[in-house]
C-alpha cells in the first residue's frame, strides 16, 4: 500500500468500474423510460393483427340478394349486388354495399352462386354472355359457367357461395369474401 | 468482426466524433439533479411523437368522424385507452415541466449574457407547446373540448385589428365544423411539432455552444428569501381565515399554494455542494434517465389512475356546455377574466376583452421576455426572480381560486358547474353504451345516437313541457304555482319512472281521490274537468272497491291485476302476457271475481285488447290479443303506460283517452311538440329505451373511473 503506483492504478481501477456501472445503469435507466411509450404504441400499431374480428353470429349470414323470376332455367347468370349491414371500424352502415355474387339457375331449377370476386387478385370478373364464359378484365382470368378455370392465370375456380330459394322466389346467399392469390379457398 | 464494422462506419460519418461532441459535453461543479429538466423535457416531447404517430394511424378529422374514431381507440383499440391516456398526461407534465424549467433557468440566472437568445428561443418553445395542448383539446370533438377550445377563439376573436381574420383563418370559416378539425389537425400534428424540433434543435445548440451554466449566489439567497415569505402568507392567510378575519372561501386552499411554492422556492435555493467537473455521459446522463424514467412512471401512474382521458360526449352546437373551462394550465387567465375589474378597464380603454386576454398578459409576457435585458442593469437579476416568483404565485393562487370555486363552491355558480360536468359524464358514458349496442354508429355520427336517446332526450322535454304541472316532490320548492296533476318522473332521476308502475297503478286502483288530489289545483277552464274527474266514476269504483282489493285474502289476485296492467306497457321488467300471475290478472280484469268477494270488472268501462305472446326464441313477439276483451270503451287501456299508448295520450288526451263522455284536464300537446319529441318523451316514461346489458370485459366498458374530485361533484350535484 505504501507503493504510490500501486495505489494509483488501484484508484484507476475503481473508477473503471464505476464508470462501467454509471454507464450500464445510464443505458438501462434511459432505454427502460424510452421503451414504455415504444412498447404501448407498438401494441396499438399492431392491433390489427392481434385483436380478432367479431360478428358474425347473429342469424345465419344468409342475405336476400334478389328474385329468382330474373333468372331463366338454364340461362346465363345474372349478377347481383350484395347489400347488408357492415361495420366499418367505428361506423355502422345499416344497407351498405358490401359485394356482387353471380346466380345461375340450371335447367333443373336449382341455383349456384359465385362470389364475383376473382380469385386472382381481387377484381371483379365480367360474365361475357357471346364466350358464355367470367373474364376478368385485369389479368384476363377465364372461368366456364361452372366456375372451373379455362387457363392457369387464376390459382383456383371461382368461389361457390351457399345460396337457397326463400319463400318460392327470394334468392338468399350466404354471402363471404376469401383470400386472393391462393390455390385454397380461405375465407376473410 | 464489430470493431471493423464500426470502423467502417466512421470512417464514412464520421459518428464517433459526434458521438464525442454530444456526449462528452464537461458539466463544470458536477451533475446535478437540479439540470435534468431540459432532458424530461426533451423526452416527454419523444413520448408525444411516439404515442402522437400512433394516434394519427387511428384518427379521423372531421365533424362526424373525430369524436367516434377517437371512441374507437379508446374503446375497441389494444392499449387505446393507455396510449390515449400516455399522450394526454404527457401533455400535462410538460406543462409542468416548461414552468420548472423555466423556474430554474430565471433562478439560477441561466439567461444572463450571453444566452439572452437561448432563453428567447425557450419562451419559443413554451409558446408553442402551449398551442400544442391548445389545439389538441379540440380534436376529440367532445363537449368540453368543442366549449373550451371557442372560447379561445373567440378571445383570439377580440384582438384589436386582426383578431376576426385570424380567428376565421384558426376555424377554416366563421364557424366550427370539418374544417376546424382539419386546420387544428395540421397544426397540432404538422406544423406545431415541425416548428417545435425546429426551435427545439436551435435551442440545444446555442445552450452548448455556452455550456451548462452553474448557479448563482444571489439567487440562492433570493429563493430563500421568497420561501420564506410564501410560508409567512400562507401562514398568515390561514390564521386570518382562522379567526374569521377574511370571509374569502378559498383561504385554505391559497395557503397550501403559497406552502407548496415556498417548498419550491427552499429545493430551488438550496446550494449545491461544488464537486469536481463531470461529463454528460454517463454522469448527467444517468440522472437525466432517473428523472425521465420517474416522469414516465407519473404519466403512466396517472393513466392507469384514471383510467386514460375522458371523452365526454360528442360536440353538438345546439346542447349548452355550461362547465366549458380551458385546461387547468389557462384556467388562472379564465379566472383572471371573470373579476369584473378586467371588464371595466377593458371598456375604459376600448379594448374590451383583448386587454384581459390579450393585452395584459402579453405585457406581463413581454418583460419575461425581457429579462435578460433587465439583467444587464444592477439589481436587476433580483428584480427577474422576484417577478417570476410574484407571477406563479399570483397564477397559482388564480388556480387554486378557480379550482376550488368549481369543485367545492357552495354557489350557484359551483353547483351548476359540477352539475353540468356530472351531465357531460353521463351523456359520455351513454353514447358509449348506445355505441357499443347492436346498432353501432350510424354515418351521421354519434352525435344523433343522444339526439334520438329517449332516456336522453326524454327527461329534457319532460321538464320544458310537463314538469310545472306534473311536479316531482323533491322540486315543488322551485315553483310558484302548486302542482295541478300526480308527480310522474324526476327528470334528474331519469331512471326511475312513477307514471305506469306497479305502486302508480295501485295508488289510482285503491286511493283515486288521493292520487289524482293535485288536481284541484287546477283553476280556469280546465277546473270543472279536473272537478269531475275528482267525483267521477273511477273515483267511485275505488272507494268501493278498495276494500275488497286490499282484503289480506286477496293479496295475490290484487297483484296479479296490477301485474296484467303492467305487463300491458310492455316495460323492461314486466312480465310475459304468457305469465300465469298475468293470466290471472286478465280474468279479474274481466270477471271481477276475486278469491274473497269480487270488484266491478274493469271491462265494464275500459276497452283493453291485451297482449299475448306469438313465436317462440329468437322470434319470440309480442301482440295483441285476436278478440279484444272489450272494445269501444273510453278510457283506453290497450297497451296502458306503454309508448304507442303513451305518444297518443300526450298528443291528445281527450281524443284518445276520455272520449267523448269522459273527461279530461289535461291540455293536448301535438300541436306544441314535435313528432320527435313526442316520441321521445313518450319513450322515456314507458322505458322504451336501450339499456345496455351489464359488461364484465374490461375493454368493453365505459371507463366512469372519474377523477376523484369529479365523482365527489357528481354525488353534490345529485344530492342537489
Ligand atoms: S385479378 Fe382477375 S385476373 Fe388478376
Amino acid at each position: 500500500m505504501t507503493d504510490p503506483s500501486d495505489h494509483g492504478s488501484t484508484a484507476h481501477q475503481d473508477d473503471m468500474r464505476r464508470g462501467f456501472l454509471f454507464k450500464f445503469s445510464a443505458a438501462l435507466v434511459g432505454g427502460l423510460s424510452a421503451i414504455i411509450p415504444v412498447a404501448f404504441g407498438g401494441g396499438f400499431f399492431l392491433t390489427p393483427l392481434l385483436k380478432k374480428k367479431k360478428g358474425g353470429e347473429d342469424g345465419d349470414s344468409f342475405l336476400m340478394v334478389g328474385s329468382t323470376d330474373s333468372l331463366t332455367p338454364g340461362g346465363p347468370p345474372r349478377a347481383f349486388r350484395v347489400s347488408g349491414t357492415k361495420t366499418d371500424a367505428w361506423t355502422t352502415y345499416a344497407e351498405a354495399a358490401i359485394g356482387s355474387v353471380y346466380v345461375s339457375m340450371n335447367e333443373a331449377g336449382n341455383l349456384s352462386a359465385f362470389n364475383a370476386t376473382c380469385p386472382h387478385l381481387g377484381c371483379t370478373v365480367n360474365y361475357k354472355a357471346d364466350a358464355n364464359s367470367y373474364i376478368c378484365p385485369c389479368h384476363d382470368s377465364a372461368f366456364k359457367p361452372d366456375g372451373e378455370r379455362t387457363n392457369d392465370i387464376p390459382p383456383r375456380p371461382m368461389d361457390s357461395l351457399e345460396v337457397e330459394i326463400r319463400n318460392n322466389t327470394e334468392v338468399w346467399v350466404k354471402f363471404q369474401n376469401f383470400r386472393a392469390g391462393t390455390s385454397e379457398k380461405i375465407p376473410v | 468482426m464489430i470493431k471493423r464494422l464500426t470502423d467502417w462506419l466512421d470512417h464514412r460519418t464520421g459518428y464517433r466524433d459526434l458521438m464525442h461532441e454530444a456526449l462528452n459535453e464537461p458539466i463544470p461543479g458536477g451533475a446535478k439533479w437540479r439540470y435534468v429538466w431540459g432532458s424530461t423535457l426533451t423526452f416527454t416531447f419523444f413520448v408525444q411523437v411516439i404515442t402522437g404517430f400512433c394516434l394519427w394511424m387511428a384518427y379521423s378529422p372531421s365533424a362526424t368522424s373525430a369524436w367516434e374514431s377517437v371512441y374507437y381507440i379508446q374503446y375497441h383499440m389494444l392499449f387505446g385507452w393507455v396510449v390515449r391516456g400516455i399522450h394526454h398526461f404527457a401533455a400535462q407534465a410538460m406543462m409542468i415541466l416548461l414552468m420548472l424549467h423555466l423556474m430554474q433557468v430565471v433562478i439560477d440566472g441561466a439567461y444572463k449574457a450571453p444566452r439572452e437568445v437561448n432563453f428567447w428561443l425557450g419562451l419559443v418553445l413554451m409558446q408553442i407547446v402551449m398551442f400544442l395542448g391548445l389545439t389538441g383539446y379540440l380534436l376529440p370533438w367532445d363537449q368540453k373540448g368543442y366549449y373550451a377550445t371557442r372560447v379561445a377563439t373567440e378571445i383570439m376573436g377580440s384582438a384589436p385589428l386582426v383578431g376576426p381574420y385570424m380567428q376565421q383563418l384558426m376555424q377554416g370559416g366563421t364557424s366550427y365544423g370539418n374544417h376546424t378539425l382539419t386546420r387544428f389537425f395540421a397544426l397540432h400534428a404538422g406544423i406545431l411539432p415541425a416548428m417545435l424540433v425546429g426551435f427545439l434543435a436551435l435551442h440545444i445548440y446555442v445552450f452548448r455552444r455556452h455550456a451548462i451554466h452553474t448557479h448563482s449566489e444571489v439567487s440562492v439567497t433570493s429563493s430563500k428569501v421568497f420561501s420564506i415569505a410564501c410560508v409567512v402568507i400562507a401562514a398568515g392567510i390561514a390564521i386570518a381565515k382562522y379567526f374569521k378575519l377574511v370571509s374569502f372561501p378559498p383561504a385554505y386552499a391559497i395557503a397550501i399554494i403559497f406552502v407548496v411554492l415556498g417548498f419550491f422556492a427552499f429545493l430551488f435555493g438550496r446550494k449545491g455542494k461544488p464537486e469536481p467537473e463531470s461529463r454528460f455521459w454517463p454522469d448527467q446522463v444517468l440522472k437525466d434517465g432517473v428523472a425521465c424514467l420517474a416522469v414516465m412512471a407519473a404519466i403512466l401512474g396517472a393513466t392507469m389512475y384514471w383510467h386514460g382521458a375522458e371523452l365526454t360526449a360528442p360536440a353538438n352546437p345546439s346542447e349548452a356546455y355550461s362547465a366549458a373551462r380551458p385546461e387547468w394550465y389557462y384556467l388562472f387567465l379564465f379566472k383572471f377574466l371573470q373579476f369584473e375589474f378586467v371588464s371595466q378597464w377593458g371598456e375604459m380603454t376600448h379594448l374590451g376583452e383583448a386587454l384581459g386576454a390579450i393585452v395584459i398578459p402579453g405585457i406581463l409576457f413581454g418583460i419575461l421576455a425581457l429579462m435578460p435585458i433587465i439583467a444587464y442593469f444592477r439589481l436587476g437579476h433580483k428584480f427577474n426572480v422576484a417577478y417570476l416568483w410574484t407571477m406563479i404565485g399570483i397564477a397559482g393562487a388564480l388556480t387554486g381560486i378557480a379550482y376550488y370555486e368549481d369543485w367545492y363552491g357552495d354557489t350557484e355558480e359551483g353547483r351548476d358547474f359540477r352539475a353540468s360536468v356530472a351531465e357531460a359524464h353521463r351523456d359520455g358514458h351513454r353514447t358509449v353504451e348506445l355505441a357499443m349496442s347492436e346498432t353501432g354508429i350510424p354515418p351521421e355520427g354519434a352525435a344523433t345516437l343522444l339526439a334520438n336517446d329517449p332516456l336522453t332526450q326524454g327527461p329534457k322535454i319532460f321538464e320544458q313541457y310537463c314538469l310545472s304541472c306534473h311536479q316531482t316532490e323533491s322540486r315543488f320548492d322551485e315553483f310558484e304555482e302548486k302542482p295541478q296533476a300526480p308527480g310522474l318522473a324526476d327528470p334528474a332521476n331519469r331512471e326511475e319512472i312513477f307514471f305506469g308502475s306497479r305502486a302508480w297503478t295501485q295508488a289510482v286502483l285503491t286511493d283515486f281521490g288521493g292520487h289524482f288530489s293535485s288536481l284541484a289545483n287546477i283553476t280556469g277552464e280546465r277546473a270543472e274537468a279536473a272537478q269531475a274527474i275528482l267525483e267521477g266514476s273511477m273515483k267511485d269504483w275505488s272507494d268501493s272497491n278498495a276494500e275488497v282489493l286490499t282484503d289480506p285474502e286477496n293479496k295475490d289476485d290484487y297483484k296479479a291485476l296490477v301485474e296484467f296492467l303492467y305487463t300491458q306497457s310492455q316495460r323492461p321488467d314486466a312480465l310475459a302476457p304468457d305469465d300465469a300471475v298475468v293470466q290471472r290478472g286478465q280474468e279479474i280484469f274481466v270477471s271481477g271475481e276475486m278469491t274473497k268477494g269480487s270488484i266491478d270488472a274493469c271491462v265494464d268501462c275500459h276497452s283493453m285488447h291485451a297482449l299475448t305472446t306469438q313465436g317462440e326464441g329468437n322470434l319470440l313477439k309480442f301482440v295483441l290479443q285476436e278478440e279484444p276483451l272489450s272494445e269501444d270503451l273510453q278510457p283506453v287501456l290497450t297497451g296502458y303506460a306503454g309508448t304507442e299508448w303513451l305518444k297518443n295520450f300526450i298528443a291528445n288526451p281527450q281524443a284518445h283517452y276520455a272520449g267523448e263522455y269522459g273527461n279530461n284536464a289535461m291540455p293536448a300537446f301535438e300541436s306544441q311538440l314535435s313528432e320527435h319529441d313526442l316520441e321521445m318523451v313518450s319513450r322515456w316514461l314507458a322505458k322504451d329505451y336501450y339499456i345496455a346489458p351489464a359488461t364484465a370485459s374490461h375493454d368493453a366498458k365505459p371507463a366512469d373511473d372519474a377523477p376523484p374530485a369529479e365523482d365527489e361533484a357528481k354525488e353534490a350535484a345529485n344530492a342537489e
